[in-house]
């Protein structure tokens, strides 16, 4: 759960606009551009302090909020 | 039905052809129904029903026949030209701590003020409303010289645009002689995630080009910082865009150069390679190097095409969308180490060029009139009003050399060398196999 808000914390500070209520959404309908999207990794990466590798930032990989909170949890765990 | 996009760029090389459309941005490429699509492009209805069809109708090849593109044109040039993104190139010092062969740029003005510095941040938090997001470019001089400004600036940049909840992306032009990892790392954490630095050719090369205040070279330093940058940095976030200035020497020593960077850098996508010739940059300073211009852009290009070798050239897909100088659009701005604001980046001093100033109360003067005329595309030329390039410069490469050339053709280096820019590009897998 802590992931998740702050995740929509990430999203909110960049501007993103959504549903609060709903669980899971695309990004492709809330992300406006690339810029954006560019932004958010970066913001992800400082607020979790992780590194988001290649593999993640290809079309299609990252499609919607739950592969957001899995590659955050994955990535955190892989810290520890 | 369909008839052919006025904006395909279309080269036969070899056993396939390249198409690119410069409306669209599309790369595809055919190998076995060349033949084909370079008829059905010609003539839309010679193969109705040919598989290629959909993939060039869906890319923006083959358009309705009833569609107006001169109009969608205008449309996309309106949107991109008034773009609602703020783009600030700031310049926290003009000073450098290289003296390179072919800079033009006189190294008069040092850091910036404290008070300019907060002047900008004042305007910044008094106008972010009225932008979509903020896009800083650091640029000198060396902007390193004075990270301790960026770094400052940085921090205040942030906490407005999450304030304001608007994107904030920052990108970097630098010598990369300072750029030790430590350095890179506070860059990443203040939005930095584009950096162009300049390797010139070989250590022989490049320490003749890229000298440092003393003379000496700085090949070593330079190449030290990237590569940590490459060893210690695992986020996919990043682009180190590596140009090489060309002279008649580099080319010489083009094959080792490449074989080098191969080697280094071929297995890490993250880093993208890019040449353009050195040219006379300066109009001022006496210039050493007028006998090793290279001449034409085969000369450059053909010995990197041979060599075929696994490095990355994407960072070119930017130059052939976009010829067009951030100077051109309406929300683009230059601040100088001074408070002044201008246009042109190799124009610092020029009139046309200083269109405002920044002043201590976070006020900004900015000379309408002169804007409009950076800002209004130029489209008199015959030659550019059926150009199949058109989108990518507006008919204005360089507007500060349309002031100065107001008849000259002005194509830009991607604009002229396209045909061998699409081959390094589809070395690196851009363009989409149709067939």
């Amino acid at each position: 759960m802590e992931t998740v808000n702050r995740l929509k914390e990430c999203l909110h500070s960049i501007g993103v606009i959504f549903e609060e209520d709903k669980e899971n959404f695309l990004l492709s309908d809330v992300v406006e551009d690339s810029l954006m999207f560019v932004t958010l990794i970066t913001e992800m990466e400082q607020e979790f302090e992780i590194e988001i590798p290649d593999e993640y930032i290809v079309p299609g990989r990252l499609a919607s909020f739950k592969d957001l909170v899995e590659m955050v949890e994955e990535l955190s765990a892989a810290n520890e | 039905m369909y008839k052919p996009s006025m904006f395909n760029v279309v080269h036969t090389v070899g056993d396939r052809v390249l198409l690119y459309n410069s409306l669209t941005k599309r790369y595809l490429k055919a190998v076995t129904k060349k033949d084909e699509v370079l008829s059905i492009l010609n003539n839309p209805d010679s193969s109705p029903d040919s598989p290629v069809i959909r993939p060039l109708v869906e890319n923006g090849f083959l358009v309705d026949k009833d569609e107006n593109e001169t109009e969608l044109f205008q449309l996309w040039r309106n949107d991109m030209i008034n773009s609602p993104e703020l783009m600030l190139t700031i310049m926290p010092t003009e000073q450098c701590n290289f003296r390179c062969v072919y800079c033009y740029e006189d190294f008069k003005i040092g850091a910036m003020r404290p008070e300019t510095q907060q002047a900008l941040v004042t305007w910044l938090r008094n106008n972010i409303h009225r932008y979509s997001a903020l896009n800083v470019s650091w640029f000198g001089g060396e902007p390193l010289v004075e990270k301790d400004i960026i770094y400052s600036l940085s921090e205040q940049f942030l906490s407005i645009c999450k304030q304001a909840r608007k994107p904030y992306t920052a990108t970097i032009i630098t010598n990369g002689s300072l750029l030790d990892y430590e350095t890179f790392q506070k860059l990443l954490k203040y939005h930095v995630t584009f950096f162009q630095v300049t390797i010139d050719g070989t250590k022989e090369t490049h320490d003749k080009l890229k000298v440092r205040r003393d003379g000496s070279g700085s090949y070593d330093a330079v190449m030290n910082n990237i590569i940590a940058i490459k060893n210690n940095c695992k986020s996919g976030n990043i682009v180190v865009a590596v140009r090489t200035n060309v002279t008649t020497d580099v080319v010489d020593k083009m094959p080792e150069h490449l074989k080098t960077m191969e080697e280094l850098f071929g297995d890490d996508h993250r880093f993208s390679f890019y040449f353009r010739p050195v040219g006379q940059w300066s109009k001022t300073k006496e210039f050493h190097l007028k006998d090793k211009l290279v001449q034409n852009f085969e000369r450059l290009y053909q010995p990197i095409i041979d060599a075929n070798i696994h490095l990355d050239y994407r960072v070119y897909q930017g130059f052939t969308a976009n010829q067009i100088c951030a100077t051109t659009r309406r929300n683009s701005y230059i601040l100088r180490a001074d408070g002044r604001i201008v246009k042109c980046s190799m124009q610092l001093d020029a009139p046309e060029s200083n269109v405002g100033f920044l002043h201590d109360d976070g006020t900004m003067e900015l000379d309408m009139a002169k804007i409009a005329k950076w800002t209004l595309p130029d489209t008199s030329r015959e030659k550019c009003r059926t150009c199949n390039m058109l989108p990518v410069c507006l008919g204005r490469n360089c507007a500060a050399k349309g002031y100065i050339l107001p008849d000259k053709v002005l194509c830009g280096y991607e604009g002229m060398a396209h045909k061998y820019v699409f081959q390094l590009l589809d070395q690196s897998g851009v363009f989409e196999l149709i067939d």
